[in-house]
């Protein structure tokens, strides 16, 4: 056997040598980095899907870091566990002391929102700030220490909408309106509810016993 | 199996030793950057998109009055590793400057300019307004970010791009192993993407009772095509319901082999298809459409542009890759 064979086959373990253009050690290297970042990826959605559980939150605590840098913390979970009910509409009034006539408006609105994904970012502001929705009555079942911080979270960005259109337009007062907009049931539609029937619009009220029926 | 895989003539492969060639021709087989190029294109486009719409709201979204403002933001979710330089511009001049650069570099990155730092800039760009927009999102940004992540490991300008055309002759296709990589992970991204939309979907009743495809077309504030005809028959509705958990749930399974991918790879433009043009979300249909592009095959991706560009094909080192 000739110097250069040997060479070779001290360099190239079985199995490492079939893959021209990296050496060994790059390979290895890339190949840590590559199996690093995908347990990154698959953390996320699966401390998602596990809310997270114990086995999964500690690795989560060590790649959050990475997974939050590069903007994967991500569920993947598109319409689900169900497609969304109701979508949330957000109706907004802002008033003035200088006569002007109040502006009204809502999110989203298919006529002032355009182009699609321009409406879809306005439809997301109130799907989102919807979802963070902690009524002002706290739930029997709630851990009051958690209920109070997602309150004020909730309320903290209720306020930061507050003030956006109030300083957006120069008013005085503004008030803010969640309302509830269900899809008809596949019997309704059948019965020929139309999807803009003004019964399937239900303002929501902020006190838990109002807002469960 | 492929010439990469095959075990030394005459020597008994152990497992470890197996799995470590599959491994190797996995990750480390060189792959033709075609269709990289072509995914450049399309993501850098709807990257760019992206960032032109948000000009129109710039100061709503991003100014210091913004619909969610700077410190709410931050606030939200208790999250500690995000970063933005959005979060720090106080003079709407500065932001105004930070939102054409951004817009010059998803363009840059579109058309194949010094696409090296450009992809690099592109994923830096759509990451840090990401950061500064939570609570605008959806899932067009998990897409766009991803997209631009795996851009930028591989030579996504080597073809289709100003940086080839300026090149000339001096330019090169020819296969890398850094293309492959970027590939691997982005196809391996897409499994994850599907098999966890997958789990997500089976925890709720309606895609089991077969009504989740109702309330996905008879929401109001999604639909752009008026679909709801199809409450005439609630088989069908059942139907795609079902094939839709299971299609995701296969997905990343079925899209390996040569012969279920062309199947895998049609429903996904169905799918998304469907979501773009009947739920109002062109973008997000669209860029999934493109990342599952990753699984046509360079010498595929180049036939079809040449065809596109009345080109005569070529042979090249593509086809042995």
């Amino acid at each position: 056997m000739n110097r250069r064979s040997k060479n070779s086959e001290r360099h190239n373990s079985p199995g490492e040598g079939e893959s021209p253009g990296w050496t060994a050690n790059q390979r290895r290297l890339a190949s840590l980095a590559v199996v690093l970042h995908l347990a990154a990826v698959i953390l996320a959605p699966l401390a998602f899907a596990t809310r997270p559980s114990p086995a999964i939150g500690p690795m989560l605590q060590l790649a959050e870091p990475y997974i939050d840098a590069a903007h994967m913390n991500h569920g993947y979970a598109f319409f689900a566990p169900n497609p969304p009910g109701a979508s949330s509409l957000l109706r907004y009034r802002v008033e003035f002391d200088d006569g002007r006539e109040p502006i009204t408006g809502v999110l989203p609105d298919r006529r002032e929102h355009w182009p699609r994904l321009f409406y879809h970012r306005h439809f997301m502001l109130s799907e989102q700030l919807s979802a963070r929705w902690v009524p002002a009555e706290q739930p029997a079942d709630a851990d009051p220490h958690q209920w109070k911080m997602q309150r004020a979270a909730y309320l903290k960005a209720w306020r930061s909408f507050e003030n956006h259109l109030l300083k957006k337009h120069d008013g005085a007062r503004v008030t803010m309106e969640f309302y509830d907009h269900r899809p008809p049931g596949v019997i309704e539609a059948l019965n020929g509810k139309q999807l803009n029937s003004p019964d399937l619009y239900r303002p929501r009220s902020d006190r838990l016993s109002e807002a469960i029926p | 199996m492929t010439r990469s895989t095959q075990p030394t003539a005459g020597v008994e492969p152990s497992w470890a030793s197996d799995v470590a060639r599959h491994w190797n021709a996995f990750w480390f087989t060189p792959r033709a950057p075609h269709t990289l190029g072509v995914i450049r294109i399309l993501a850098g486009a709807m990257l760019l998109y992206t960032h032109l719409v948000w000009t129109i709201g710039l100061e709503d979204f991003l100014g210091a009055n913004s619909w969610l403002d700077r410190e709410t933001t931050q606030s939200l979710g208790g999250r500690y590793y995000v970063w933005s330089p959005l979060f720090h511009f106080d003079n709407p001049m500065a932001l105004w400057l930070y939102h054409l650069a951004s817009i010059a570099t998803m363009f840059a990155l579109m058309v194949g300019w010094r696409t090296r730092e450009t992809s690099i800039l592109a994923w830096l760009f759509a990451v840090s307004y990401c950061h500064r927009l939570q609570g605008a999102l959806f899932g067009l940004e998990q897409v766009n970010t991803m997209l631009a992540m795996y851009l930028m490991l591989a030579p996504c300008g080597a073809v289709y791009s100003v940086d080839r055309w300026r090149a000339g002759s001096k330019g090169s296709d020819k296969p890398t192993v850094s293309a492959n990589i970027a590939t691997r992970l982005l196809q391996i991204h897409m499994c994850v993407i599907y098999l966890f939309g997958a789990v997500g979907k089976m925890k709720g009743d309606s895609w089991w009772d077969g009504s989740a495809f109702w309330f996905a077309i008879a929401n109001l504030e999604y639909q752009s095509i008026d679909m709801t005809w199809m409450v005439r028959f609630p088989a069908l509705i059942a139907l795609v319901t079902h094939a839709t958990l299971f299609w995701e749930l296969g997905y990343c399974a079925l899209i390996w082999p040569k012969r279920t991918r062309p199947v895998m790879l049609a429903s996904a433009v169905i799918l998304h298809g469907g979501i773009a043009f009947c739920m109002g979300m062109i973008t997000f249909g669209l860029a999934m459409i493109f990342a599952n592009m990753s699984f046509i095959s360079p010498a595929t991706s180049k036939r079809i542009v040449d065809r596109l560009l009345r080109r005569p094909a070529s042979q090249s080192q593509i086809d042995a890759a």
